[in-house]
């Protein structure tokens, strides 16, 4: 309490300096501050730090399109994870102290827990993405320019109808582009 | 002097017959009958050389091929990459089964597929025929290695 | 996730842009206090 009533104190009285000085510094200060909040921003997005816990799933994208690709555009997990602006990305980070927590009690730390509740995570990502309009996915595919010359007949077929007309997002038909799926029985649209 | 030229001519005689046995090996020595050049489909190979790798056989996205024979597991004519065909999930069904084949345009799977062992008809696809890949593959751009005249029969060609 | 779930991480979260704001302004202040009481400001310590 005395050390921030002193601290307030200081703040509120006039300093020796010149007003260019303290201003610089403030600016300084916001700058570095701003930089050093997003570099561990974006040290938490990438794959190294997500292996840390998810290292079999992270496993398993090895094989998929996003991987790896004739033209080497790829995604990691935050790209389809991890909303992109700002606002939302930060709720996605607080939340994530729920994963954090479940880390700490071991959740998911065996094999067996983990393929006992991958339908249930598996679950909640697709109506997230569902919820979203998959708006990870059109961040970087996005619909207005496909170019439907291009593609294969299958897609034109389902991309013009289904998801141009909106019944379908994305992830509706797209499941298990990245990862192996769970257990897909009562899945609309599978077997 | 005598002796140090006797010992001089013998060291250069061994120097040379150590370098002419030295050549020798490469030639007969280590392979006394040859190579034998082994002749298989890919031409006539030597043992020792390691002949450059073929290119990698790329997949047409999309083409249709002509059933060959009746009964033939038709050609996939479409790309299946990363298709996963587990238990948990079988990716060629999620299009091709009677329920999603109407509503995906895909040609349905053949009722042969609902058939088991001892000829029953099942209630859906029988285990047998769950893993479409043991039968059904896509064709690569990979050319016969022998030559083949096979004509399929009037009706298929 | 259900409603519920919903709703308490976007509160969560929203608070927490403030709280990320307001504490990276306490703590630069806090620095640069430090160092100008070290320089300009030696007689007010």
């Amino acid at each position: 309490m005395k050390l921030l009533k002193r601290f307030w104190k200081r703040l509120s009285t006039p300093s020796k300096a010149a007003a260019g000085v303290v201003l610089l510094m403030g600016f300084i200060g916001g700058l570095l501050f701003w930089g050093a909040f997003n570099t561990g921003m974006e040290a938490t997005n990438t794959e190294e730090f997500c292996s840390g816990c998810h290292a079999p799933i992270v496993k398993e994208i090895r094989e998929t399109i996003h991987y790896s690709n004739r033209s080497g555009v790829r995604a990691i997990c935050s790209d389809c994870h991890v909303p992109h602006n700002w606002t939302d990305k930060i709720v996605r980070k607080v939340q994530a102290s729920k994963e954090l927590a479940f880390h700490f009690i071991g959740t998911i730390d065996t094999d067996e827990k983990f393929k006992e509740r991958r339908g249930h995570l598996a679950h909640r990502e697709w109506q997230r993405m569902k919820d979203n309009n998959s708006q990870e996915c059109r961040n970087c595919h996005q619909f207005d320019y496909m170019d439907f010359s291009e593609q294969g007949p299958r897609a034109v077929s389902q991309h013009s109808t289904a998801l141009a007309a909106g019944d379908k997002t994305c992830v509706d038909c797209h499941k298990g582009i990245a990862h192996k799926l769970p257990d897909m029985r009562d899945v609309a649209g599978w077997q | 002097m005598k002796n140090i030229m006797m010992a001089l001519v013998a060291a250069s005689a061994l120097l040379f017959g150590a370098v002419q046995a030295e050549n020798a090996d490469t030639q007969a020595d280590t392979n006394p009958g040859g190579i034998g050049g082994v002749g298989s489909l890919r031409g006539m190979s030597e043992i020792e050389t390691t002949r450059p790798a073929d290119d990698f056989k790329r997949f047409p996205k999309d083409h249709h091929l002509e059933s060959s024979y009746v009964y033939q597991p038709p050609l996939v004519p479409h790309t299946i990459r990363n298709y996963e065909v587990s238990l948990n999930a079988n990716k060629c069904l999620s299009c091709h089964s009677w329920k999603n084949a109407k509503e995906m345009g895909a040609t349905k799977i053949s009722v042969t597929h609902y058939v088991n062992r001892q000829e029953q008809v099942l209630s859906d696809v029988s285990p047998r025929r769950y893993f479409c890949l043991q039968c059904h593959v896509p064709q690569a751009d990979a050319k016969p290695l022998v030559d083949n005249n096979f004509q399929s029969v009037d009706s298929l060609r | 996730m259900s409603t519920l779930e919903y709703v308490i991480w976007h509160i969560l979260g929203y608070a927490a842009m403030p709280v990320i704001i307001l504490g990276g302004f306490t703590a630069i202040a806090a620095v640069c206090i430090g160092i100008l009481s070290v320089t300009k400001d030696k007689q007010l310590d």
